[in-house]
């Protein structure tokens, strides 16, 4: 008899948005302090001991950090959901959105209008990006793989937490790209799959010492590596390997089967014995050096093997079988591969005014206005020591410059570079401020194309990830802006 | 005996709750579940549940609003308003009398009303006409996207609205059979992935099975399938079977034998060109080790929804090959076009490509959104959307003939049709089991047939948890039907004399039983009768044969009518409403005539909002070319249909006459029988 309690009736809460504008500038703060390449570190930590985390990782940070408030909720829980498919653009999203909903949030327009324009907006964006006319695209040359160190390396660059050198970055940055290009098959096929590849920690050694080794890594906690590796060869270079899916325990009755009545002096369990140490001494014959077997080998046989130096490695699991029988090649995995890359530090300012959206001018002005601070203000969170941020008027980059400079100088003999490293002239170029506030003019054009040629050091951002981070972004800000109550089970 | 106060305020206070949501300018709901996850709504019914509501009577108008929704896939927000609205509108103190006017109003006002009055406005989804009735590709999208303002954001309905068609093009499911089998098995037929932007979601052909392969062997072109629920590997022994092993070689010969045999399988298997197995259960790993010897792909482990699906779609059986012969011939087996691996996410997915045996072409949808919470939202969404199509293949009928003009109920519940219609009735409701609306009609049927008891009785013997627990306080004026009505039942008996002293009503029903509850039960069965038969259809592919109503010269309502959507059908209802209660003598039926026809207009009213002088304008626009005999002034593309809006306000008007028939509310301690029904929403 089921227990008879009273649920207690839900708390219902209407205009949820009205309570969020506190928590929501507070996760705003720590996000946008964690932003670039010098993003500052978060320390987090329970105030109970145990591990204390420091880090400016959106995962991390969005992962340990308990929101308890439910639209924030579901904030962090969709850039998660992003991170966790891109792995990357974690913290732009995060800002992107928290200063779309703000901004937004602050207009006072029926959010059924914000939504339809903000979608208009960024559909508009989206195309713009696809759009040979994007000028903040960089595609990536294979044969050369200049692209893909600078990729990895701004990757690499704006995880602080890290403590790498530029040495050791670039030493990461040539072994990472190195393991991709291991991935890549061999053989060009119609549908082309990417391989493998497995990150394993060593503690206790210097970073320059990590490097790649080729081939595939099988977990055997039991053999000790501090004898010498007793494997029979079959010539100098190659060991014969058995691949098993079946158990090899000698177990003989599946649970779910009828009653067994065996007669006495009669030992099934002997019997099966026997033929796994026949399969055994089968594989000694035939040379075979090493035997993976998915489920569980027999203590007996196991012995049996290593006494004959033929390496055993039972309980598998999938993540080594599936690599195993790719090596005969039949399994297919699909990976997104990232080809697009483009410049980090772009903001794509451009208006357009269109027609069949269902508002007035000034509204329209005023959404437009919003959206495009929002893209703004997470531009700015790039500089954090109070040092000016610029773009300028023909490109749309963004120029940092360092603190400590009056703002009424002339801008041209102070910048060299712009953020993403392409632009490096100078000349014939007007900048203005970048404000994450309201009132700073928006550039009347679309930017220019700068004819772009890889240079050494450019700062590169996932196409993909930025081009996946934006929609999202917008889509949750709509999301939570179309929220008309909470309703919170409170059994 | 007066009504409730409570149940205004109870029914406004709902309404208030569920107006937010409503129509196109409404939000969405972020309800947070007791373990801390988040869902996204403006489902009504979800909404409403979530609520966990105390008052019993509140109860009662949640779980019939649920009722509502999970019958015609839509409108339990508009049921709680206009709910709200007609016991708000009913004058303190007349209510019982306004209660008992109710079903002759419905039979002579209400089923005028749309039958002649709103006949001549009503459009058709189908073009062609005829039973096999195919929906118009233009409809089908401005059905699907109002629909879709009822329940998503202003930015995501276009998108999932064209899906949606895409998705009903696509299988050729804008007939009857293959919608059913689509919104059926629209829980296997989509999938879920978090992370990417809703321009992502595509529909893809095929179907995408939630596993992965035990065995692949990749295959190019059609190859042939075979579907199996058993264990290929024979056994020893079986569950309650003893085996004698006598010797070691004994059993190892036996072994060698299961071995052997499934080896045979396996080969003939694949000799016959069968080069994927789709098993509903584990397979022993001998028959993975020669699938992949023989270059078989094996998935298993199969839901039984999964292995339905399958089966519906290719219509073949399970495969078998216990027996003598391993050497049969396979018959059943489906053709396949293709069949491979895919990632959505971080899920791995069998994705294979059936023929069909049927007019269903397989094909499913892959849903993409930030977060789980909105791709569920918008799957709900899409669900109900079906199904609220797959009410258009409905016609109302008039209650056959005679009754509906028959002003003495006595005499024409007496005159042999019922009995017969009756056993129909409950043998339907037996059959697709949903025993919410069967526990309602035994209760009527009860009343209006004593002298069948003996019929009734073999019915509640087949089904003996039909009979409401006598101390069900749930939905309570099926009780009091019970408990009135069946003094004779030694059962109830106790309860009833308890009854009897509270209920001055009681009296009148027993002075005036041939006339009052006569009329009042046998709509109550009608009603509830087709409630129940499409209950069936949308549950059991087994009763495909009878899914398009039975056409009858006198139907209130055609197959596909539609109206435009945004309050056309609720003004037009007034209009005639009106129009039709003029010509009605009995004073109560005008007066409730007035009342449901102002409550009408409180839907338009909501969904214009705050918007100033927008219901206004657009009621004197409507009503002035109503009188005009002009074409009603239409912007709107969007449609909706009548059917469902129709079951909308009979079942308002139901609810109503359930809520001002109680009297008395018992507490009870013990915990209450839940009567088994897959859509059963009265677990408040």
């Amino acid at each position: 008899m089921s227990c008879l309690e009273a649920k207690k009736p839900s708390l219902f809460i209407s205009e949820p948005l009205t309570t969020v504008s506190q928590p929501l500038s507070l996760l705003i703060a720590i996000l946008k302090s964690c932003y670039g390449p010098a993003g500052r570190l978060k320390q987090l930590h329970n105030g109970v001991g145990g591990y204390v985390c420091l880090t400016s990782q959106s995962s991390a940070i969005l992962g340990r950090l308990s929101v308890s408030h439910p639209v924030l909720k579901v904030l962090t829980a969709s850039v998660q959901n992003h991170v966790s498919r891109f792995s990357d653009c974690g913290l732009f999203t995060a800002i992107l959105c928290c200063s779309l909903i703000e901004n937004f949030k602050n207009l006072n327009i029926a959010s059924c209008t914000v939504i339809k324009i903000s979608k208009h907006l960024l559909s508009l964006c989206t195309d713009y990006l696809k759009s040979e006319a994007c000028g903040c695209r960089v595609s990536v040359d294979f044969s050369n793989l200049e692209t893909l160190l600078c990729l990895v390396r701004s990757i690499l660059t704006s995880k602080p937490a890290c403590m790498l050198n530029k040495t050791e970055v670039d030493h990461l940055a040539v072994l990472i790209v190195k393991a991709f290009m291991f991935t890549v098959p061999c053989h060009p096929e119609a549908k082309p799959v990417l391989g493998k590849c497995v990150t394993v920690p060593v503690k206790g050694r210097r970073v320059l010492d990590s490097t790649v080794i080729p081939g595939l890594l099988i977990e055997t906690p039991e053999i000790q590596f501090a004898k010498p590796f007793p494997v029979r060869r079959t010539t100098s270079d190659t060991v014969k390997v058995a691949v098993f899916c079946v158990s090899m325990s000698g177990d003989l009755f599946d649970p779910e089967e009828g009653t067994v009545t065996v007669h006495r002096r009669i030992s099934l369990e002997m019997s099966e014995l026997d033929q796994l140490l026949n399969v055994g001494k089968q594989l000694v014959n035939d040379e075979v050096g090493l035997v993976v077997c998915q489920k569980v080998i027999h203590p007996s046989l196991k012995q049996y093997l290593k006494d004959n130096h033929v390496v055993a490695v039972d309980r598998a699991g999938l993540s080594v079988m599936e690599p195993l029988s790719q090596v005969t090649g039949n399994e297919l995995v699909l990976y997104w591969l990232a080809a697009m890359i483009y410049c980090t530090n772009d903001h794509r300012l451009f208006y357009e005014n269109s027609k069949g959206v269902d508002c007035s001018q000034t509204q329209y002005q005023l959404i437009a206005d919003a959206f495009c601070h929002s893209l703004e203000s997470v531009a700015c969170s790039l500089s954090h020591d109070d040092g000016e941020i610029l773009t300028d008027m023909a490109y749309g980059h963004c120029w940092l410059v360092p603190s400590g400079f009056p703002s009424v100088t002339n801008w041209s003999d102070l910048l060299s570079k712009c953020g993403c490293r392409i632009n490096s002239s100078t000349k014939d170029l007007n900048w203005r401020h970048l404000r994450p506030l309201f009132g700073s003019s928006p550039i009347e054009n679309c930017p220019k194309e700068p004819s772009v040629k890889v240079a050494d050091f450019m700062m590169l951002d996932c196409f993909a990830a930025k081009y996946n981070g934006l929609q999202v972004a917008v889509e949750t800000a709509n999301l939570i802006l179309d929220l008309s109550c909470v309703i919170e089970d409170q059994n | 005996m007066a009504a409730r106060p409570g149940l205004q305020q109870e029914a406004a206070v709902l309404a208030g709750a569920v107006r937010g949501s409503l129509g196109p300018r409404g939000g969405r709901a972020l309800l947070v579940r007791p373990d801390g996850r988040a869902l996204l709504t403006r489902d009504g019914r979800r909404l409403l549940e979530a609520l966990s509501l105390q008052p019993p009577t509140a109860r009662v108008m949640a779980a019939c609003a649920c009722r509502l929704q999970s019958a015609t896939g839509d409108g339990a927000k508009t049921f709680v308003l206009l709910l709200a609205a007609v016991l708000g509108a009913m004058r303190e103190g007349s209510q019982r009398r306004a209660a008992r006017a109710l079903p002759a109003f419905e039979r002579r006002v209400l089923e005028r009303a749309v039958a002649r009055g709103l006949r001549p406005h009503l459009r058709s989804a189908f073009p062609a006409g005829g039973p096999g009735a195919e929906l118009e590709a233009a409809a089908l999208e401005a059905l699907l996207e109002a629909y879709l303002r009822g329940r998503l954001g202003p930015g995501e309905r276009r998108a999932v609205a064209l899906l949606g068609c895409e998705l009903c093009a696509r299988c050729e499911a804008r007939r009857s059979p293959a919608l059913r089998l689509l919104c059926g098995r629209f829980a296997q037929l989509h999938a879920a992935v978090a992370g990417l932007p809703l321009a992502r979601s595509r529909v893809l052909p095929g179907v995408l099975l939630r596993r992965d392969f035990a065995a692949y062997c990749s295959a190019g072109g059609r190859l042939r399938a075979v579907l199996v629920t058993r264990c290929l590997r024979p056994v020893l022994t079986a569950p309650g079977v003893e085996c004698a092993v006598r010797s070691e070689r004994q059993h190892r010969a036996a072994l060698r034998w299961c071995g052997g045999r499934t080896e045979a399988v396996m080969e003939h298997l694949r000799s016959s060109g069968v080069r994927l197995l789709l098993s509903g259960v584990k397979q022993h790993e001998e028959v993975i080790y020669y699938a992949k010897l023989h270059g078989v792909s094996v998935v298993e482990c199969l839901s039984s929804e999964e292995v339905a699906l399958i089966s519906e779609i290719t219509g073949i059986s399970p495969y078998d090959p216990a027996g003598d012969s391993v050497q049969r011939e396979i018959t059943e087996a489906a053709v396949v076009t293709f069949c491979q691996p895919l990632l959505l996410g971080s899920q791995r997915y069998v994705h294979i490509g059936f023929s069909s045996a049927g007019a269903f072409q397989p094909h499913c949808l892959v849903l993409c959104a930030p977060i789980d919470a909105v791709n569920e939202q918008h799957a709900a969404a899409l669900h109900g959307a079906f199904t609220m199509l797959l009410q258009l293949f409905r016609a109302v009928d008039q209650e056959c003939g005679a009754e509906g003009e028959s002003q003495n109920g006595a005499s024409g519940v007496g005159s042999g049709y019922s009995p017969a219609t009756e056993t129909q009735v409950v043998t339907e409701s037996i059959a697709c089991g949903s025993s919410q609306v069967s526990e309602h009609q035994l209760g009527a049927c009860r009343g209006e047939t004593a002298a069948h008891s003996s019929d009734l009785a073999l019915q509640e013997s087949e089904r003996p948890d039909c009979t409401p627990p006598a101390s069900a306080p749930g939905p309570h004026s099926k009780e009091l039907n019970v408990c009135t009505d069946g003094a004779d039942s030694a059962g109830t008996h106790k309860l009833h004399t308890l009854y009897e002293c509270a209920d001055g009503m009681n009296e009148s029903h027993q002075r005036h039983p041939a006339v009052c509850s006569h009329r009042n039960y046998s709509t109550a069965v009608a009603g509830t009768a087709t409630l129940c038969e499409h209950l069936g259809v949308g549950k059991g592919p087994e009763k495909a044969g009878c899914g398009v109503a039975q056409s009858c010269p006198c139907s209130i309502l055609e197959a596909g009518s539609v109206l435009p959507v945004g309050g056309y059908f609720e003004i037009l209802l007034h209009y005639y409403i009106q129009h039709y209660a003029k010509q009605v003598q009995q004073s109560a039926v005008t007066v409730i005539s007035n009342v449901v026809a102002d409550a009408l207009l409180s839907i338009p009213k909501a969904l214009y909002g705050t918007e100033r002088n927008g219901f206004t304008k657009f009621y004197l626009e409507t009503t002035e070319a109503l009188r005009k005999n002009q074409p009603l002034p239409v912007n709107e593309k969007g449609l909706e249909s009548v059917y469902c809006k129709y079951q909308l306000v009979t079942s308002v008007l139901h609810c109503v006459t359930e809520l001002l028939n109680i009297d008395l509310i018992i507490g009870v301690k013990r915990p209450l029988q839940k009567i088994e029904d897959n859509d059963s929403d009265d677990d408040f």
